[in-house]
């Protein structure tokens, strides 16, 4: 059975430490609950843009370590940042990769390919240095230590059910201007 | 964001490929983003703006339309507007762009 992906970012953020974070789409609203500080900045409003803005951040603070949490329909939006990821090679980010098969922000259509597509070996096609794919929860907490330690870039595919809440369905949070505003404000300040 | 200084460098087939990035992150997002955009194919003996190819004609008036500041780089006193339009981006906080058209040297 697929796990939940509140369960899944819950053992992220236990395990995540100082890292920078960049939740998109259904992770946003959960993530905000579960990590309400300003280490993070949600990719909301251009979708598949999550992976970029890590990379961005990743290239910029190479002493942090930087979690994407992406999902399977916005990672396909913008497909080719695989390869300007991969091509970058930064050493100190992890991309997950919700994959629930559908677009579920707008009303969990089903993504091209469903959920066939296989973004493991896709990432490792692109240049990616390493690429898993975990089924559940309990492998998860299991694996994140080594993975938050391993050299990037690395995609990890969760297989996931769909969210609780949808930025459709709940919609506070930070302006995404202001988050972007307080993170850098920290970053250079520290 | 990272606090790091940058360009952005792309042909106006990139840039017509990330509206959405230009809109959703330098414009909402306040990040200061300074474009570099090609002007492949653009002719010569003609204003971009009336460039046979849509690519080149519609470049301007895209950045136009969201408000991006712009210039052209199209001769050796033009190479000064780099330096301007950078700080411009930082200055507002958003996008801004010069157009790379004609040999600057």
């Amino acid at each position: 059975m697929a796990m939940k992906p509140e369960e899944a970012l819950r053992a992220i953020a236990a395990a995540r430490g100082d890292a920078l974070c960049v939740p998109t789409m259904t992770t946003a609203p959960a993530w905000r609950t579960l990590a309400p500080d300003d280490q993070s900045v949600g990719c909301v409003g251009f979708m598949g843009g999550a992976s970029s803005l890590g990379l961005g951040l990743a290239l910029a603070r190479p002493d942090r370590r930087v979690l994407v949490f992406d999902g399977d329909g916005s990672l396909l939006m913008q497909l080719g940042s695989l390869a300007t990821v991969a091509g970058a090679a930064p050493r100190n980010l992890v991309h997950f990769l919700f994959k629930n098969g559908v677009y579920h922000t707008s009303g969990a259509q089903e993504i091209p390919g469903g959920g066939g597509v296989d973004f493991v070996q896709m990432a490792k096609g692109a240049g990616y240095r390493a690429a898993y794919a975990i089924t559940d929860v309990a492998e998860l907490q299991r694996r994140l230590p080594s993975l938050l330690r391993e050299e990037g870039p690395i995609l990890v595919e969760l297989h996931t059910g769909l969210a609780d809440k949808t930025p459709m369905t709940d919609r506070g949070g930070v302006p995404f201007a202001e988050q972007v505003e307080r993170l850098r404000g920290r970053l250079i300040a520290s | 964001m990272g606090g790091e200084p940058f360009a952005l460098m792309i042909q106006h087939a990139g840039l017509y490929a990330s509206v959405n990035t230009l809109r959703g992150v330098a414009m909402d997002g306040r990040v200061p983003i300074f474009y570099m955009i090609g002007l492949l194919q653009r002719e010569k003996d003609k204003d971009p703006r009336e460039s046979r190819h849509s690519m080149v004609r519609y470049c301007e008036p895209l950045l136009d339309l969201f408000g991006v500041p712009h210039a052209r780089l199209e001769g050796p006193d033009d190479v000064r507007f780099i330096p301007e339009y950078y700080r411009l981006a930082q200055k507002r906080r958003g996008p801004a762009a010069v157009l790379v058209g004609l040999e600057t040297a």
